[in-house]
């Protein structure tokens, strides 16, 4: 079963709810959230990759059933808590004493990219195939494209930290990553649609096509 | 243990930040402020530029966040990049993020509420024209649908195609039918929509409370 963050092609969620709610927020403090976020990886407390694995990696209950709000504040708390500025205790002295903030579990260690730093191995055009299985932990490559084969569409112009190392707070190599496009019908058999679908994916992700 | 109290503790985060010394009220301010000006009217200007400025244009496709400057000011996303992709008469081109909501907020304002859902994670990359059939959009059999997942630091913009009946608007006309619904591509500009030069902004491309 792919992690719980992992949604790309999973059955059973139903109709788009809430087609006409497009404004920017509902209540300032959502603002106020977001605010918390930037200025924590403003100062270099966490990476983004960070964040998004202490989202990931609360439980599958609590990540399906709450709103994205409480995903994103209990994803931030962590990488807050995970990076030492502050305790738990701190924030619940802030808190009615019946409330405390949920904590999710630190996975890890991390899994090293191919520590080849910067290195061109893609070219428009060229096939590849998403490497599979992919190690445990903070990855960036969707569940449904693994093992997968597509067109290399252009690469990224900035090489980025290896997702999982600096997801798991160790230091990684940059890497460039590739947008890569795959077939839906390779993708999935039974898709009522064809045409295709691009994904940005980290070179480490990837081999020349098998 | 409680969670339902986002707002609760998101305050709590804040102010145990700020009591200890972490950040200032003054920063949280500011952020919050700069949120202001992140709205899909940046988007729907760049776009109102590219359909009448084909030089422009093909600037854009090459730099999104770079070009858009030109246009708009928004405020610089991290280390995020941006691509403009250009929908036409051959190629539809819409948005996700499956594995978490990433968007360029600069351009296209906060993600909607349907962005984050669950259902729109998982079904747009496997079945695209039925979820674009929820939006209203039906396009015709032979428009080939890509889907752009954002899965790393590099987010989009569509540019979708300039209606007919538009023809001698100014670029203030243009850019009042392109909501933030277009710049994602699950619906086409509606020329009904327009605001003519002079009159007031629409609900769509304000910053709205609910």
């Amino acid at each position: 079963m792919p992690d719980t963050h992992d949604l790309g092609g999973i059955a059973g969620f139903g109709a788009i709810p809430h087609l006409e709610k497009d404004y920017e927020y509902n209540e300032r403090w959502e603002w106020t959230l977001m605010a918390v976020l930037r200025l924590g990886a403003q100062k270099g407390w966490y990476r983004t990759d960070a964040y998004r694995h202490a989202l990931e990696r609360l439980p599958r209950d609590f990540y399906l059933s709450k709103s994205y709000y409480d995903r994103m504040l209990s994803g931030i708390t962590n990488a807050y808590l995970e990076a030492g500025i502050v305790t738990a205790g701190e924030i619940e002295q802030h808190l009615e004493p019946h409330i405390r903030i949920p904590i999710s579990t630190p996975r890890g260690p991390g899994h090293a990219g191919a520590e080849r730093p910067e290195l061109v191995r893609f070219q428009a055009g060229d096939r590849v195939t998403v490497r599979s299985p992919l190690p445990d932990g903070h990855v960036r490559a969707p569940a449904y494209v693994r093992g997968k084969t597509g067109t290399v569409v252009d690469r990224g112009r900035h090489a980025l930290p290896f997702p999982g190392r600096v997801g798991h707070r160790e230091p990684g190599a940059a890497e460039f990553t590739y947008r890569v496009e795959f077939e839906r019908r390779e993708l999935w058999a039974d898709a009522l649609d064809a045409g295709t679908v691009i994904v940005d994916l980290s070179d480490s992700y990837l081999n020349p096509e098998a | 243990m409680h969670f339902n109290n986002e707002k609760e503790r998101t305050l709590a985060l804040r102010d145990a930040l700020i009591a200890k010394g972490m950040h200032t009220q003054a920063e949280v301010d500011a952020m919050e402020e700069g949120f202001e000006t992140w709205t899909p009217a940046n988007g729907a200007a760049v776009v109102a530029r590219a359909w009448c400025d084909p030089d422009f244009k093909q600037r854009l496709l090459a730099d999104a966040l770079g070009t858009a400057n030109e246009v708009v000011q928004p405020v610089p996303f991290g280390g995020w990049d941006a691509l403009a992709l250009e929908n036409t008469d051959k190629v539809h081109n819409v948005l996700v993020c499956t594995l978490c909501s990433c968007t360029i907020k600069s351009l296209i304002g906060q993600p909607p509420h349907w962005y984050k859902s669950l259902a729109y994670r998982a079904r747009l990359v496997r079945e695209p024209r039925a979820v674009l059939g929820e939006f209203g959009l039906t396009l015709a059999p032979e428009v080939e649908i890509k889907v752009w997942d954002i899965t790393a630091e590099t987010g989009y913009m569509v540019i979708p195609v300039r209606p007919a009946g538009t023809e001698g608007w100014s670029e203030a006309e243009l850019a009042s039918i392109v909501t933030k619904k277009s710049l994602i591509g699950v619906e086409q500009p509606d020329v009904r929509l327009v605001r003519r030069d002079g009159q007031a902004a629409t609900s769509d491309v304000e910053v709205q409370h609910a």
